[in-house]
């Protein structure tokens, strides 16, 4: 098994190599002279040309990438154009509360969806069953920002129960300021993981090995909880992973809605300022953040599944 | 010998647009203490169905429409789940048809084990260990440390069988149902594995309802045999009064089609034509289609399993 999580970790490397040359030439396409934008529209041609010079625009595109993959690589993304701010300071700083508020969404998400998951295949083609498969479709097909404005309408602005903006200090004043953005991003991805975790539960529940179960007189609670329930949740560990990906992308517009000052409203806000740095080591760390999270599904699979961990 | 589990005219089936559709017709028989009794038959005629339904492990769409299974003073198809718990795996227990697909990937054999002792006792952690390694040397399992700690994957078809074995033999029971234990192996693994059946059954006295398509494995482990063909049963007696004269046309194909050990009925098919499907049963003699000594009356009229001595039985207007 450290064989493969070795493997399996060194596979990252390549994969971090592409990312970060794609990201590199995408945006060296993009329209926008970085020079033009911190000079202003009525900038000399001259100054612009010396700005150039000063950030490295005038060598060739091959020369650019070398210099760009070495600092890449020290952890050194630039200033900011505007703030004069070191770029991986920025990040560093916006990255945790981005980072808690994604962990927080996926613990709601499970919370939620797993043990209704649990019920539902266990009430399969009941009244119940049909009701929650009911009500997770709604919330599917709710989008998230419609979700976060209604949930900061009537519990911060009606009934003034949560704040709307910030993030909060200290460790419960945080996990408070949590509350309505991962319950915003959690229940979306609870509503699917309900459906998965069931029909997960449901296919496991109609195996072989469960008939043996039952043979041997285990109680009906065990044959859910312990042996159908530890197969089931395989193919969930990996739709959670999943959805941690996707969770980046919900997060910026929440994070939006939220004013919380994590990576997506970083990035957004870099994005509409065209404050090219920014926008590339935003890039950047969200483009680790997704290989790491894939690594860690992958290895956590192994860890639940003894084919792959004895392999 | 006292009987131990008497099948009354149990019919079995399932609902299609509201209409019930048999599998098992009136199926009745008697497991006496300490006897091997075989049920044989093609694939499709109903002996897991049979199986299943003694145990309570029918699949959801599949339910008992009349009859009853006692065993001592309990009916068991009428037995609530919890109560059926305190006999399954304890006093009656069961060996699967497919040993690949029996145990439970993502546990240990010893997990697995330990969960009978587990629930039919009150044993130390300590206590059940012993006792593990002891049930797995008995079905002759090399290195039983090892293969506690081993997973289903990590073992042959063969071997899984043997812990299967192990597991239904844990408690010793009084009852062992085994569905066809061997079909699904290799032809020398499946002579170790009747070996050691028949081994167990004699130290253990157990009871064993032994299912099968083999003749010749019927010949050399068991007391008594049904024959079941489309849901019923149209032959039964002792292997001998039935080796020596089968008096039901099936039968009697069944013995010209595999006369030996090993030669399976599915292989050798002489006997022409397949057996019906549930939706279209014959209304006389459900054998009648294939049937070369078939006259009118078979056609019409279905034949009843005619008491002809205390053990033997027969499904047919013509007895051979
Ligand atoms: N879940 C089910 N729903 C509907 N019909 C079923 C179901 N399970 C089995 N049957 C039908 O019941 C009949 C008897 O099946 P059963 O499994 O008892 O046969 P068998 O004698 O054990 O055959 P084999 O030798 O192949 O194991 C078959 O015709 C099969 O199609
Ligand atoms: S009743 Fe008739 S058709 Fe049926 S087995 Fe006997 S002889 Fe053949
Ligand atoms: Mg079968």
């Amino acid at each position: 098994m450290i064989k493969y999580f070795i493997r399996r970790t060194l596979l990252t490397i390549p994969t971090m190599f592409l990312c970060i040359t794609i990201i590199f030439f995408c945006l060296r396409v993009v329209p926008g002279d970085p020079a033009l934008i911190m000079l202003g529209e009525n900038a000399t041609p001259e100054a612009v040309e010396g700005l150039h010079k000063a950030m490295g625009l005038d060598k060739p595109i091959w020369e650019q990438y070398l210099t760009f993959l070495n600092d890449t690589l020290q952890g050194d993304f630039g200033k900011s154009i505007y703030s004069e701010k070191s770029v991986s300071k920025q990040l560093i700083e916006a990255f945790p509360h981005t980072f808690n508020l994604a962990l927080m969404s996926i613990f709601i998400a499970c919370i939620i969806g797993i043990p209704l998951g649990i019920v539902s295949a266990r009430k399969h083609n009941t009244l119940f069953d049909d009701g929650l498969r009911v009500v997770s479709l709604i919330v599917l097909a709710a989008p998230a920002f419609l979700v976060g404005i209604f949930l900061l309408i009537v519990f911060s602005v009606q009934i003034p129960l949560f704040p709307s903006m910030g993030v909060g200090n200290g460790f419960f004043e945080k996990i408070y300021y949590l509350i309505l953005p991962s319950i915003t991003i959690g229940t979306g991805i609870a509503a699917a993981l309900i459906r998965f975790m069931s029909s997960s539960m449901i296919e496991e529940i109609n195996k072989d090995y469960i008939r043996t179960v039952r043979a041997k007189g285990i109680p009906e609670k065990l044959v859910f909880y312990k042996h159908a329930l530890r197969n089931s949740l395989i193919p969930v560990v990996t739709v959670i992973g999943l959805n941690m990906t996707g969770l980046l992308s919900g997060a910026v517009i929440i994070e939006m809605i939220f004013s919380r000052p994590g990576l997506g409203s970083l990035a957004l806000d870099a994005i509409f300022a065209r404050d090219f740095p920014v926008v590339q080591g935003s890039l950047i760390l969200f483009m680790l953040i997704v290989i790491i999270v894939n690594l860690l599904v992958d290895l956590s699979y192994s860890l639940l599944n003894p084919r792959i961990r004895q392999s | 010998m006292g009987v131990l589990l008497e099948v009354k005219n149990i019919s079995v089936g399932t609902r299609r647009n509201g209409e019930f559709i048999g599998i098992l017709e009136n199926v009745s028989f008697k497991l006496n203490k300490g006897e091997t009794v075989g049920i044989v038959g093609e694939s499709g005629c109903g002996k897991s169905m049979t199986a299943l339904t003694i145990m309570g492990l029918l699949s959801k769409n599949i339910f008992v429409e009349s009859g009853t299974v006692n065993y001592e003073d309990k009916e068991l198809t009428k037995l609530p789940t919890t109560e059926l718990n305190r006999l399954r795996g304890k006093e009656i227990s069961m060996i699967f048809q497919e040993p690949m697909t029996s145990l439970n990937p993502s546990f240990t054999i010893g997990n697995q084990l330990a969960e009978v002792y587990k629930h039919h006792g009150n044993f130390s952690a300590k206590e059940i260990r012993q006792k593990s390694l002891e049930i797995l040397s008995k079905v002759k399992i090399s290195d039983p440390e090892d293969k506690l700690k081993a997973y289903p994957h990590q073992l042959s078809g063969g071997m899984r069988q043997r812990v299967m074995i192990a597991m239904a033999l844990a408690c010793s029971p009084k009852i062992m149902i085994a569905d066809e234990p061997t079909t699904a192996l290799d032809v020398t693994v499946q002579a170790q594995i009747l070996d050691l059946i028949n081994e167990l059954q004699a130290g253990f006295n157990t009871s064993v309802l032994f299912i099968t398509h083999d003749l010749g494995v019927v010949a050399e482990t068991c007391h008594r045999m049904i024959v079941m063909y489309a849901g019923q049963i149209i032959e039964e007696g002792t292997v001998a009064e039935i080796f020596d004269h089968p008096s039901h046309p099936y039968t009697s194909g069944l013995m010209l089609s595999a006369p030996r050990l090993g030669s399976a009925i599915k292989r050798l098919k002489t006997i022409k034509g397949v057996v019906p499907d549930i939706d279209n049963m014959p209304t006389g003699c459900r054998f009648a289609p294939r049937c070369p000594y078939a006259t009118d009356i078979c056609f019409e009229k279905a034949p009843f399993l005619e008491k002809m001595s205390e053990t033997r039985g027969v499904r047919c207007w013509h007895k051979l």
